[in-house]
């Protein structure tokens, strides 16, 4: 049991040290080869926060934007088809299920470039839908299989009984098929929303610098020699995702408990 | 049809993407193109060298990357399962990197494997060098060392998530009956555990390896250009060169489509295989 413990401590170690020191790297004013700590520490990525607070929230905001836009359109692209998909049995039903999730599995270049061509004639390159639509096109496939296995978990007597006792289609779907889908929507927004807002490459692609990105403004200071900056804004980066979903899960987790 | 929302996003532009990729790569499309046959630009690719060779050196990066995360990967979910209970639900720590975005991932790998990193700091301590420029070059390294660690350290965790979910399914019985019967640890592990492991490691692979031949973050932050993975090469002829050099881009996307198609049929072969079991969703976190 002593040895489990340890080891876990090994595991827990291990893996928040990197996050350590980009902590410790955010705070430290020079830290030149070959010191194991910072030579001299300063607030200076702070100060730099304070001082660019108005662009690093334009830059975060847009990035919301599209990525929040992407996992509705997901939601819209995969909502009928995971009914039908997880209903119905046809032959051929495993081809078109694999071919529908294949965006996801294909590098994005393959078809993104082509995309772009695409988007430019049809005047949607450097827009917001335009970066919404391409992220959406690659991350709507695990809406879709989210979705697919939520309604699995709908016995369809369920809406059987609805429609008999006069349910519509559209009280069916908001009263009974969305409250049901909650964990699978959850689910699935969480992942369309962290591979949209933690995404680069199409942003910059399809975005093309007119739409701003908090990886587009990030990306900058990676390549620069500024470890101290680029530490302090790398962790907002992955501050901002963690604390949505803590509070998606809180709160609709809670909702579902209520409905229940 | 119920099926038809999901078709504008997979005709429309998916397969469109790909068609537009594939008449462009035959010289069409291009006011500045006038090629003698629609086939130049792949005469161009496979004539030349460096192409073929980042072609392998993408292979290269994406085979070792993939394969060292799935042991290490498999490594650390078989010592998470042998914790007790309790315990075992307090390493939800081996997720972070999963959530982390690439670009960071990449950063992380800079600070600690750079020159005037965290490692190369630590050996100068322990005496192994004595000054900065001792310390190989490993980001921006011809063998790929930067990129295959920073994909090993993005992918070791979902290798364990996905190793995880099998595991918790595995009666342990079988692990004391092999104990009983006289099984030393190894040989439990090679023989008793990991036949059950073949499926989920081989669809885990599949999906690390076409991910890491085609990704672009990761290489355009730590990668050098020679040889360069084939998708820094398709962002140098579609950015930094002139339209007319165009379709040589993409021809190398649609070479970089039609392997990564042949892996992903075998990804799909397989997980269909294993009937509704489609762990891949999370694969997003990757």
């Amino acid at each position: 049991m002593r040895n489990d413990k340890l080891k876990l401590i090994l595991l827990w170690l291990v893996f928040l040290f990197p996050l350590l020191v980009l902590v410790l790297h955010s705070f430290s004013g020079q830290w030149a080869f070959p010191s194991l700590f910072p030579d001299t520490m300063n607030f200076r990525t702070f100060i730099y926060f304070k001082e660019n607070v108005g662009r690093i929230f334009i830059h975060i905001t847009s990035s919301f934007v599209y990525s929040i836009l992407a996992v509705i359109l997901s939601v819209v692209y995969s909502l009928l088809p995971a009914e039908f998909l997880s209903r119905r049995e046809f032959t051929g039903k495993k081809i078109i299920e694999s071919l529908l999730l294949a965006p996801a599995v294909l590098p994005v270049m393959t078809f993104s470039i082509g995309v772009h061509v695409m988007f430019i004639r049809l005047g949607l390159a450097d827009t917001h839908w335009g970066v919404a639509l391409i992220l959406s096109v690659y991350s709507y496939p695990y809406m879709l299989r989210a979705l697919i296995s939520g309604y699995k978990t709908i016995h369809p007597d369920a809406i059987v009984c609805a429609r008999n006792l006069g349910a519509g289609f559209w009280q069916i779907l908001w009263e009974i098929e969305i409250p049901m889908l909650l964990p699978a929507l959850t689910a699935g927004a969480s992942i369309v929303f962290l591979v949209a807002f933690s995404d680069y490459f199409l942003v910059f692609l399809i975005g093309g610098g007119s739409v701003p990105s908090y990886s587009g403004y990030l990306f900058p200071f990676l390549n620069s020699t500024d470890w101290s900056l680029a530490s302090g804004l790398t962790l907002l980066f992955i501050i901002v995702p963690i604390l949505l979903f803590l509070v998606l899960d809180l709160t609709v987790i809670r909702l579902y408990r209520k409905w229940l | 049809m119920k099926l038809f929302p999901a078709l504008i996003p997979f005709t429309l532009f998916f397969v469109g993407g790909i068609a537009l990729t594939m008449i462009q790569s035959l010289g069409m499309m291009n006011p500045l193109v006038h090629y003698d046959s629609m086939w130049t630009a792949y005469k161009i690719v496979f004539t030349h060298a460096h192409f073929m060779k980042s072609i392998v050196f993408s292979f290269y990066v994406a085979f070792v990357s993939a394969g060292l995360s799935i042991v290490f990967g498999t490594l650390l979910s078989y010592g998470i399962w042998h914790l007790p209970g309790i315990l075992q639900n307090k390493t939800v720590v081996y997720k972070i990197p999963i959530v982390l975005p690439h670009i960071a991932v990449a950063f992380i790998t800079m600070i600690f494997l750079s020159r005037s990193g965290i490692i190369a700091s630590v050996c100068y301590h322990l005496g192994i060098i004595s000054q900065m420029e001792q310390f190989p070059n490993l980001i921006f390294s011809r063998y790929g060392v930067g990129e295959i660690i920073a994909y090993i350290v993005k992918e070791t965790s979902f290798v364990t998530l996905m190793v995880m979910s099998v595991l918790m399914k595995f009666d342990k019985r079988y692990i004391q009956t092999a104990r009983q019967l006289g099984a030393g640890e190894i040989r439990i592990f090679l023989s008793v555990v990991l036949p059950h492991l073949k499926e989920i490691l081989t669809t885990t692979f599949l999906i690390l390896f076409i991910y890491s031949f085609g990704a672009f973050e990761i290489p355009y932050i730590l990668g050098s250009s020679t040889p360069g993975m084939l998708s820094l090469q398709v962002y140098d002829y579609y950015f930094r060169h002139d339209l007319s050099q165009r379709p040589i881009a993409m021809a190398l996307l649609v070479i970089l489509f039609l392997i990564s198609s042949l892996f992903t049929y075998f990804y799909f072969m397989i997980s269909n295989k294993l009937g509704s079991k489609w762990d891949f969703v999370d694969k997003g976190k990757v």
